[in-house]
């Protein structure tokens, strides 16, 4: 660690991770009740314990880029932070909004939490995702802006690189369209639009240059290779990754009420969205491959390569199985949605974020570059564990989503959703099976931190 | 350098008459009826060519593919190809 | 270009990242393309008629545009490898004007169907041309910004005989808008 103020990173990637666990239990609670329907009924209603889910999720990613932008842009910046204080104060409003937040989700009804936080005075409330308090919402953009104004001053007073220019550009575009959240127009087409403004262009457009920067950082750090390099591929994917993202925002336009054009324009264009992806695939395994230290931290190193392959399985092959419009038509809002969802959070960002963790952790910790032997085995089985099971239930929603299509959609004589879903019991208890083994990865994964021992070295490749 | 000039003009008087060519191809007025005179999958495939003629041209010569040698040395008239091939498949069938 | 003629190279002059980037448009285009000639094949009728529609000679006009103006790109390439900025200089300003000629060109045939109501959502003909044409348009945009700023480079003697990689680079992108021009040119305007 260069600068005494990257260290508040820390305090946001602990808060990442504990919620990432309450994400995945969560998660595990809903995956029960999709074959046990009223298990933790009344307590802990389904559409609660998706609502927390993903919200979680959400926070959680939210922390880990923070906390990267915090830790990274100083080191890119060559300064030290604009205003640490600012940070530490800004980690405490987010997070006890957010606990707030998810204790409102689930002391009370849904509709009592509207009433209580005022929601009629201007209704945010009740778009899936987006399902916080407009109160919340409120404290998100301060949060958001105060952070973007940290992080901006420190760029600005100090060297400027494309990595903190592509992630400033990143987290801008994040504050920015989170602000359609605030607009919720009684036409439902309208309303559809909106909601995809903020939630597309999120995932499919902005966040990816977040990601992308945050790659580039710890490649170049991990392996030593020419920022110059590393540089011209960070242009041409965040290009194609805006050219495809923007435009393919159609793909969601296709049975919303949209203008036909849409079919159009979304598949074409949202089939593009892999490239962008495989770019980065083949970027990471070049940069790898020209090494020219043999870094010892080797699970971030594995977290790299995994988030560049496992975004492009899951973001990219995932996503272009469903994209076209013919295809779509049948596969709409099906459990292939869901594991196309499933394995693109997790390798683009759910990954990024460890990998981003897992090298910058060990320095914050007050080590020289990386854990011991010991811990790093650990991670590197967490890796491994966590990741398998991410496949697993991918496949498993797939195969799900595949058979639901056939029986609800396809064939002959179409039966109903109910009686579908109890068909597809036996992938739901495979899927919740492969839950619990990520939930073990996961709980290895806090665990490799408390792991001692001597500390390896840097090598120089020979 | 001469040279280099030279080819440069051949190349472009070339690429021009080339698309005067398929613009008189499209005046029914001038020609008459084409499909009186050839048949109508003939005539997309002469357009077609045409145009993969073209993109070979400016690939090689314009975008200086012909000092390249193995796969890039291609790249260009590949996509010309596979793209007329793509658009040739309903046109001809 | 033609200088070293007995030694080839393994990767295309300019760039490689770039290159990528070209293939990757090249690819949308096809992709366009092919959704084209598909779609027409099942509405043959409707796409034949609409596009006797179309201003031919204007597309005539624009195809030579772009051609003249790329042809001035290589005239600039050539001439800075003989250190001749200046000459140099005026090639770029020439194939801006190219540049700028297809553009006003194109925008007279946009409002011709402006004027006549015709948008996106009148056939699923004029949603392809519009679509396509304007995503081209578009990039013609983007190529003659390139162009700007390697004509201001070159005016700032930044390209030397020895060294206009990013010359090369830029022109390699204006070609491309180019390449798809010359496909677009004869599917839609000419092909029934």
């Amino acid at each position: 660690m260069k600068y005494e103020s990257q260290s508040v990173a820390k305090l946001y990637f602990i808060a990442a991770i504990g919620l990432f666990v309450g994400q995945i239990v969560f998660g595990l609670i809903m995956g029960l009740q999709y074959v046990i329907g009223d298990f933790m009924f009344p307590e802990i209603p389904f559409n609660v314990a998706r609502m927390v889910h993903t919200n979680l999720l959400i926070v959680w990613l939210l922390f880990g880029f923070m906390g990267a932008a915090y830790y990274l842009v100083p080191e890119e910046a060559e300064t030290e932070l604009h205003s640490p204080m600012l940070a530490k104060l800004m980690f405490w409003v987010f997070l006890v909004a957010g606990a707030l937040t998810i204790l409102g989700y689930l002391l009370v009804p849904y509709a009592t939490l509207a009433e209580m936080t005022g929601n009629h005075l201007l209704p945010t409330m009740g778009r899936e995702f987006l399902e916080q308090p407009t109160i919340t919402k409120i404290g998100i953009v301060i949060v958001a802006l105060t952070f973007l104004y940290n992080i901006a001053f420190t760029v600005l007073k100090g060297r400027k690189t494309v990595i903190t220019l592509i992630l400033l550009l990143g987290l801008a575009g994040l504050a920015i369209f989170f602000l359609f959240s605030f607009y919720n127009p009684d036409n439902l087409v309208k309303d559809k639009y909106y909601w995809w403004f903020v939630v597309h262009l999120w995932v499919e457009g902005v966040w990816e240059l977040i990601m992308a920067s945050i790659l580039a950082f710890v490649l170049i750090k991990t392996t030593g290779v020419d920022r110059e390099i590393i540089e011209k591929w960070l242009y041409i994917i965040v290009a194609m990754a805006l050219i495809t993202g923007l435009i393919g925002t159609g793909h969601h336009f296709f049975w919303i009420g949209a203008p036909e054009y849409w079919l159009w324009w979304g598949s074409i264009f949202s089939a593009l969205e892999p490239i962008p992806f495989f770019m980065m695939t083949v970027f990471a395994f070049n940069m790898v491959n020209k090494r020219r230290i043999n870094h010892p931290n080797q699970p971030a190193v594995l977290w790299a390569l995994g988030t560049a392959v496992m975004a492009f399985l899951g973001a990219g092959v995932w996503g272009f199985m469903h994209t076209l419009a013919p295809v779509n038509y049948y596969t709409h809002g099906t459990q292939i949605t869901a594991a196309h969802g499933h394995m693109a959070f997790y390798g683009a960002y759910v990954m990024i974020v460890l990998a981003i963790i897992s090298y910058a952790m060990p320095m914050m910790r007050g080590r020289k570059a990386c854990n011991s032997a010991a811990s790093q085995i650990v991670e590197m089985w967490s890796f491994w564990l966590m990741t398998i099971a991410m496949v697993f239930i991918t496949l498993f929603l797939t195969g799900a989503g595949i058979l639901q299509v056939w029986l609800q959609r396809f064939s002959d004589e179409p039966m109903s959703f109910m009686v579908v879903q109890d068909k597809i019991e036996l992938f739901y208890w495979m899927r919740e099976g492969a839950g619990v083994v990520f939930l073990i990865g996961l709980l290895l994964y806090v665990y490799s931190f408390f792991v001692g021992g001597e500390e390896r070295t840097v090598e120089k490749k020979v | 350098m001469e040279k280099s000039y030279r080819t440069n003009n051949i190349v472009f008087t070339t690429l021009v008459l080339l698309t005067l060519f398929t613009w008189i191809l499209g005046q029914t007025d001038i020609i008459g009826d084409i499909s009186e005179k050839i048949d109508g999958k003939e005539f997309f495939l002469i357009l077609l060519s045409i145009a993969i003629i073209k993109v070979h041209l400016i690939g090689d010569f314009f975008m200086h593919l012909n000092t390249v040698s193995g796969f890039w040395r291609w790249i260009i008239t590949l996509w010309a190809m596979l793209t007329g091939g793509f658009i040739a498949i309903p046109f001809l069938f | 270009m033609y200088i070293q003629e007995s030694i080839k190279t393994k990767y295309p002059p300019g760039d490689l990242a770039l290159w990528i980037f070209i293939c990757a448009e090249l690819l949308v285009f096809a992709i366009f393309f092919a959704a084209y000639a598909f779609t027409r094949a099942s509405n043959i009728e409707l796409f034949n008629q609409y596009q006797t529609t179309l201003n031919t000679d204007l597309a005539l006009l624009n195809t030579i545009a772009l051609l003249t103006s790329s042809y001035f790109v290589v005239s600039a390439i050539i001439s800075i490898k003989e250190n001749k900025q200046k000459q140099s200089t005026r090639f770029l300003f020439l194939s801006i004007i190219g540049g700028f000629a297809f553009l006003i060109m194109k925008m007279a045939e946009y409002s011709h169907h402006m004027s006549e109501g015709i948008n996106l959502t009148t056939n699923l003909f004029y949603m392809f041309y519009l679509s396509l044409t304007f995503f081209h348009f578009m990039h013609v945009i983007l190529g003659i910004m390139v162009l700007i700023i390697l004509w201001l480079n070159t005016r700032k003697g930044l390209y030397t005989a020895d060294n206009h990689g990013g010359l090369v680079s830029g022109g390699a992108y204006w070609h491309m808008v180019d390449l798809v021009w010359l496909i677009l040119f004869p599917l839609i305007y000419i092909m029934r």
